[in-house]
């Protein structure tokens, strides 16, 4: 699965077009550099050739050196220094829009065709059609320039100070979670409603028990599952869609290395980032399978 | 008085050790008092190399501007002042004499000489080391020192834009440290760099900022203001606006155009506008239809109004352009007016008469799909297709893909710019000679090759060169192988209570922070 992720990243980037020697020695570098810069990062030689020598480096652990971004570090550095800030922004993100949308989907399910649900389901929808670098802008607008609670830019490292990283890190998880959140409700919603309707659940209450006892034991358990599944699959978002916000808030995460690398046709750094993001997306999903088996009730029988 | 300067550099050296384990420098130096300066190089998140002569991008530049000296640098009026060279001549026409400062010191405390200069140039001209300057310093033929003080720079030919690509700008020709290169060889020069600026680098975190510490044994008394500064690099220009406004920021280098209505009504803050060193401009490729005839490039050059053209694109943010040189660099800037490089509707029509296209004429231009740049391309095929009733396309393709097919001559048309650069000659010889490394086209005209060949030669700049430069652009304005369009506004924006800001038309970043100070 990796090596097929790898490849095909490898081979679009390098049909992209571009030149990585361009990036580095930029417009005005004569046509002599340039055929020097990249016989030195063995540039010509022919695509398989390159993934070779990428993909035997990168199985010994050695993801190269940048060439054109940053030139010097190298790939596992960058990694190193910008995963944590984007891991801690998005599992920060991740708890806020798993604590609203279980209230939200809860109340909209329980109090179905009501004015709270209503509120929860229009709330939902607008939120899920907000872009979040648009919400990142508004909430600067209000929260530090208007009201002066966070800074308007800047990241603190959780490494540094946690409770820095915190401070610093809640708008931009804020902008992240808000539209999850929203996705995340109607998914817990539907499932509970579904639910509802089962005949066990219906049986349950025909024995009697009370509306919380058959909510708590019976509906919300089951409907679990869907929901949970459906957080993993936003992993992948987590990741990939940071980037703007990382950019409207000068978080230095690995979404801004990939696409500045990308820019810079810098394909080690690439690749090693991509690499990176598919073992994180394969654990996620991985870890989401595990919790799903752990809340389904046949386990035990 | 040698034995002095021998127990100083030991001293220093001794300093930089302790600097290196424990950090106790600050105790024993009197490095400026009060706080970190911190500044914002907007749009920009990139910077792949410190090292002088390999840099090539703006960014870079503007963090070498800082840690760097050259031999000669220019003052905010354009005008060419010394720097590491105290008085220069010409013995002959082709051999320029400069006069070293004595007891300038690099940031590991060595004292920078004649020597250190020659080892620059060498690099430069170093086929294997590849500087992307190489070919533009290539009338360069010698440079050596008769003395620690004094350096010969021997041309091939007499050639007049040498001072200016001896300045601190995007020239590539900082002097850098001959002992640290060779200490730490060339890639880890290029990460842990060794100059002689206000500026020394203490940390450099890829993406995202670097700092640095003042040079207490900077040549410039009282230089930096400030102990210590960050350099934050904010890919998003609205951000550093952002955080400017919330007081995280004391200067910011790039204000968006649409912003800076907003920033001047502001109470507590500097707003600074100038025209910048640039030209924004659509080039043809006159090798292939419909570009290949004169008649259709006038008739599309005179169908921009191109006042409304900077409204359009960037909120009034630039002058109208009717030729290369940019109004900055005065002595060579053509007042004159160019009547193919004006708006004039009617004019057009009738140019497109006398060519082989006529209405209907379909043609694709390249263009960046960035901010600004995506409008101007808009605006500009907006504004030929309304007058002429042709059919212009614009397709966005982003930098680096474009940069590949233009070198290879591949598109029909592109818009551009030629961005911080401050002689006409890279302006006129380099994108319009026949044999201008930039010229992608091929444009060629003898009368323009021999005017800005004289030109080059000129030594006398302001009274004779000018006059050459401004005749070479009319013709070229004539030919209009490319169409200037606008020379935009460098915009920079700092609270009041920041003080000693100059600005200068080509950014001057690194040394301009040297002389500002929060209060």
């Amino acid at each position: 699965m990796l090596a097929v992720g790898s490849l095909l990243i490898f081979l679009l980037l390098h049909a992209g077009g571009g030149d990585a020697a361009l990036a580095a020695l930029g417009e005005q570098a004569s046509p002599a550099a340039i055929e020097a810069f990249r016989a030195e990062h063995h540039l010509n030689d022919p695509l398989m050739v390159q993934y070779w020598h990428w993909a035997d480096a990168a199985l010994h652990g050695d993801f190269g050196q940048s060439i054109s971004l940053a030139g010097g570090f190298s790939t596992a550095q960058l990694i190193r220094h910008s995963l944590p800030n984007t891991i801690f922004i998005g599992i920060y993100a991740l708890i806020l829009a798993v604590a609203v949308s279980l209230v939200a989907g809860s109340i909209a399910a329980a109090r179905q065709g009501r004015i709270e649900d209503v509120l929860a389901t229009c709330g939902a929808i607008v939120t899920i059609s907000m872009p979040d670098f648009w919400l990142g802008y508004v909430l600067v607008l209000i929260f530090s320039l208007g009201l002066g609670w966070f800074p308007a830019y800047g990241f603190v490292s959780p490494t540094t100070s946690l409770t820095g990283a915190i401070h610093a890190g809640f708008l931009p998880a804020v902008a992240i979670a808000v539209p999850m959140a929203g996705i995340f409700a109607r998914m817990l919603r539907t499932t509970l409603l579904e639910t509802f309707r089962q005949a066990y659940v219906v049986s349950a209450h025909a024995m009697g028990f009370g509306r919380m006892f058959v909510f708590w034991h019976y509906v919300f358990r089951n409907a679990l599952i869907p929901y949970v599944t459906s957080i993993g699959l936003q992993a992948r978002y987590l990741l990939g869609g940071v980037v703007v916000v990382e950019r409207v808030f000068g978080i230095p995460g690995i979404g801004s290395v990939i696409v500045d690398g990308a820019f810079a046709r810098d394909y080690g750094v690439v690749q090693g980032c991509a690499v990176v993001f598919l073992v994180i997306v394969i654990a996620v999903n991985f870890v989401m399978d595990l919790v799903c088996a752990l809340l389904d009730p046949r386990r035990a029988g | 008085m040698s034995l002095k300067r021998r127990s100083l550099i030991a001293g220093a050296a001794g300093l930089a050790a302790l600097d290196a384990t424990g950090g106790l420098l600050r105790f024993a130096h009197a490095a400026p008092e009060g706080r970190t300066l911190r500044a914002a190089m907007a749009g920009f998140s990139v910077i792949n190399t410190l090292d002088p002569t390999k840099a090539a991008v703006n960014p870079e530049f503007y963090i070498i501007w800082g840690m760097f000296n050259t031999l000669v640098k220019l003052d905010a009026k354009m005008k060419i002042v010394p720097d590491l060279a105290t008085s220069w001549t010409n013995p002959d026409p082709t051999t320029w004499e400069f006069k070293l400062r004595k007891g300038v010191k690099f940031h590991d405390g060595s004292e920078l000489t004649a020597d250190d200069v020659g080892f620059t140039f060498q690099r430069i001209a170093d086929p294997k080391f590849g500087s992307p300057v190489r070919q533009k310093m290539s009338p360069v033929i010698s440079v050596t020192a008769s003395d620690p003080y004094t350096v010969l720079i021997k041309t091939d030919k007499p050639f007049a834009p040498l001072l200016t690509y001896l300045t601190n700008t995007r020239t590539s020709t900082q002097i850098v440290c001959k002992k640290a290169v060779l200490a730490m060889g060339d890639a880890q020069y290029g990460r842990t760099p060794v100059g002689s600026g206000p500026w020394k680098l203490t940390d450099w975190k890829p993406n995202e900022s670097l700092s640095f510490a003042a040079h207490t044994e900077y040549f410039e008394k009282g230089l930096p203001r400030c102990p210590s500064l960050m350099v934050q690099l904010i890919k998003d220009d609205e951000s550093a606006v952002n955080a400017l406004l919330a007081g995280g920021l004391d200067f910011d280098n790039a204000v968006p155009y649409g912003d800076t209505d907003r920033l001047k009504k502001l109470p507590n803050i500097d707003f600074s506008s100038m025209p910048g060193l640039n030209t924004r401009f659509m080039a043809f490729n006159i090798q292939k239809p419909p570009f290949d005839d004169v008649h259709f490039r006038r008739a599309i050059s005179m169908s921009i109004d191109r006042k409304a053209f900077v409204q359009a694109t960037v909120f009034g943010q630039a002058l109208p352009s009717q030729g290369f040189v940019p109004a900055a660099i005065g002595w060579a800037f053509d007042k004159q007016k160019h009547p193919y490089c004006n708006f004039d509707p009617a004019g057009a029509k009738a140019e497109l008469k006398k060519s082989k296209y006529g209405p209907g004429t379909e043609a694709t231009i390249l263009a960046f799909p960035d901010a600004w740049w995506k409008r101007m391309a808009e605006v500009f095929v907006d504004m030929a297709n309304h007058v002429l009733g042709i059919k212009l396309t614009v397709q966005f393709m982003d930098a680096r893909t474009q940069y590949a097919s233009w070198s290879k001559n591949d598109g029909l048309a592109w818009s551009d710019g030629w961005i911080a650069l401050c002689d006409p000659d890279e302006y006129l010889f380099d994108c319009f000679h026949s044999t201008g490394w930039r010229n992608f086209a091929k444009y060629s005209n003898p009368k323009v090759d021999a005017l800005l060949e004289q030109a080059r030669a000129e030594l006398d700049r302001e009274k004779k060169g000018g006059p050459l430069y401004m005749e070479a652009e009319r013709l070229i304005c004539e030919d209009v192988p490319c169409a200037p369009l606008m020379n935009t506004f460098s915009n920079s924006a700092l609270p009041k209570s920041v003080k000693g800001f100059e600005h200068t038309p080509y950014d001057g970043f690194g040394a301009q922070l040297a002389a500002m100070k929060p209060t």
